[in-house]
């Protein structure tokens, strides 16, 4: 087994895309990829050509990139639909649709555009916490499986069960139909109560039969999930592939072998 | 690292650069009257009179391009939504004026319905597709990302319940367009039947050209551009292939559309990097150039082979 340091660090930005950039603290890595850097022209070649290799791969030394290394994560991670019994939607799919390669003359990296906060996990467990009135609302209903209750304007009702803690997106007919039974069934009852312990009694009842559409909360753990993304060992694979693939050229190229294709 | 510049600004940067346009006509009309260039220079959408809704719509699909606390999508088709209420839009009689215009009433909560979720999602989605297909297209072009990964393959990325090329569909497949329009030959890949034609072969054009569409009487709605999606919720998209593939695969330089019609502003161009020179060299110290590349190769080598 292979036992090596090296460490991919992620940055979340601000507007949503994960960008995850490659720091790599491996000796051998480094002294295999000196003379590279020493030979080649600049920097940013390789960082570009390092990029793109890690995202589209490298079919000839047998390394998958990691557009299709989260593509072929999309059929096997259906968890959530399925116990909702929800249609999948794909959302690695989605993931995987358009990542751009992000480099310059400093480094090398790549960018995840859409449903990036998923990756936030790859490298460390991720706690995700939200303030003030605002809630994590988590779909607990297969209409309600990847949306917001946003999407659902005028067809919910918002109650708190546990102040500042735990809240749920009742479905608002199904709810108000449910009570209206409940409330017929409290009359027919014939027990003296009072109205608040009727009330009370009517909640209780109530709540065992509707149906929720968001659970909410203000916190969510989850734990880290390194495969996510391809291993650190085809990573820096990767990177070294696409160093020899620009040496190759620049050899080719000196040796006036380069097909014209490739000039 | 700075890469911000890079990766964040291009696709926004379309979204906002690109004028608006009201317009009453129809998806078909639209497609008729305007290029290719116009279509992805002014953002237009069908039956929509109000400038006003236009550029909202534009604005909305810059936020989302941007992403971020109050950009998501739902917050932008909220948005919207009240817009459409304020300019005293409804499915059955459209904006105020419109009946005069001879647009006509909207079944509510289906296509044509510009408040339904149904169409804002679509709008969104679909020029969202098109700003991130030109930024892939951009920067696929630049002298590394060709010399390695100098061809695409079209590929399905994204699953559809009613595929071009199905039954339902009634419109025929990718493989199918592919021969018709003339891309270059399908490859067979070990019994896999695979679309891989070179960056700037015409077929990419083609695949996305209206006209030609109806000229061989498909039904479908293109979007009049080189890129994926080509057309209205393809669900298509590309694999960059290296260049080993392109030469264990045998696929000519053929068809190369030399043109690149549409450049929309000098800091998208810009995403493209100046050529290679690809070694440090002085000149009389050739040997030494050559030496030193094969000592760095030999080194990859070696690391790869572990």
């Amino acid at each position: 087994m292979i036992r090596r340091i090296s460490h991919l660090s992620s940055l979340l930005l601000m507007a949503g895309s994960l960008l995850v950039s490659l720091e790599v603290d491996d000796a051998a890595y480094h002294s295999a990829m000196q003379d590279a850097r020493e030979a080649l022209i600049n920097d940013s070649e390789l960082h570009e050509a390092m990029s793109r290799t890690l995202i589209d791969g490298h079919p000839k030394r047998g390394l998958i990139g990691v557009t299709q290394h989260i593509r072929s994560l999309a059929p096997t991670r259906h968890a959530t639909a399925i116990a909702l019994g929800a249609k999948p939607i794909g959302y690695l799919s989605l993931a995987a649709k358009d990542i751009i390669a992000a480099s310059d003359a400093e480094g090398a990296g790549f960018t995840i555009q859409h449903n990036a906060a998923i990756f936030g996990r790859t490298f460390r467990p991720a706690h995700i916490t939200i303030q003030d009135n605002k809630w994590l609302c988590i779909p607990a209903d297969a209409r309600t499986y990847s949306k917001s209750p946003e999407d659902f304007e005028g067809e919910l009702d918002f109650v708190e069960l546990i102040k500042g803690k735990f809240a749920v997106f009742f479905w608002a007919e199904e709810q108000r139909a449910k009570t209206g039974e409940i409330a017929q069934t409290a009359q027919t009852a014939q027990r003296p109560e009072s109205a608040p312990q009727a009330r009370k009694q009517r909640e209780r009842t109530s709540s065992r039969v509707r149906k929720i559409a968001f659970k909410c909360v203000k916190e969510v753990h989850q734990e880290q999930d390194r495969t996510l993304l391809p291993s650190d060992e085809t990573i820096l694979k990767l990177c070294a592939a696409a160093a020899n693939d620009l040496v190759t050229l620049a050899i080719e190229k000196r040796t006036k072998t380069t097909p014209p294709s490739l000039a | 690292m700075n890469l911000l510049p890079n990766i964040l600004t291009a696709a926004v940067q379309l979204a906002l650069q690109r004028g608006h346009l009201p317009s009453a006509l129809g998806s078909a009309e639209l497609q008729a009257l305007f290029t290719a260039m116009m279509r992805r220079r002014t953002l237009v959408l069908a039956r929509v009179t109000k400038a006003e809704f236009v550029a909202e719509v534009k604005r909305g699909i810059a936020r989302v391009l941007q992403g971020g606390t109050n950009n998501s999508k739902a917050e932008v088709i909220g948005g919207l939504h009240l817009l459409l209420s304020r300019l005293g839009y409804s499915p059955e009689t459209g904006f105020p004026g419109d009946e005069a215009l001879g647009i006509p009433p909207a079944e509510p909560g289906s296509l044509q319905d510009l408040s339904s979720f149904a169409r804002l999602n679509l709008i969104i989605d679909t020029e969202r597709e098109l700003a991130a297909g030109l930024q892939a297209k951009l920067s696929g072009e630049s002298v590394v990302a060709k010399a390695l990964f100098p061809a695409y393959e079209l590929i399905r990325v994204l699953p559809r319940d009613v595929p071009r090329g199905s039954i339902d569909s009634g419109s025929p497949g990718w493989g199918e367009r592919w021969v018709k329009f003339g891309g270059p030959e399908l490859v067979n890949d070990g019994g896999r039947t695979r679309m891989i034609a070179m960056k700037g072969d015409d077929i990419w054009r083609k695949l996305g050209d209206q006209a030609l569409l109806e000229d061989h009487g498909i039904n479908d709605l293109a979007l009049g551009v080189d890129f994926p999606p080509f057309c209205i919720r393809s669900g298509m998209g590309w694999q960059a292939i290296h260049r080993s593939e392109v030469k264990r695969l045998g696929i000519a330089p053929t068809s190369v559309n030399p043109a690149n019609p549409v450049i929309l502003s000098t800091s998208i161009q810009s995403m493209a990097t100046p050529p290679v020179n690809l070694s440090r060299v002085d000149a009389g110290t050739e040997d030494a150039t050559l030496k030193k590349l094969r000592a760095a190769q030999a080194k990859l080598e070696a690391f790869l082979a572990r």
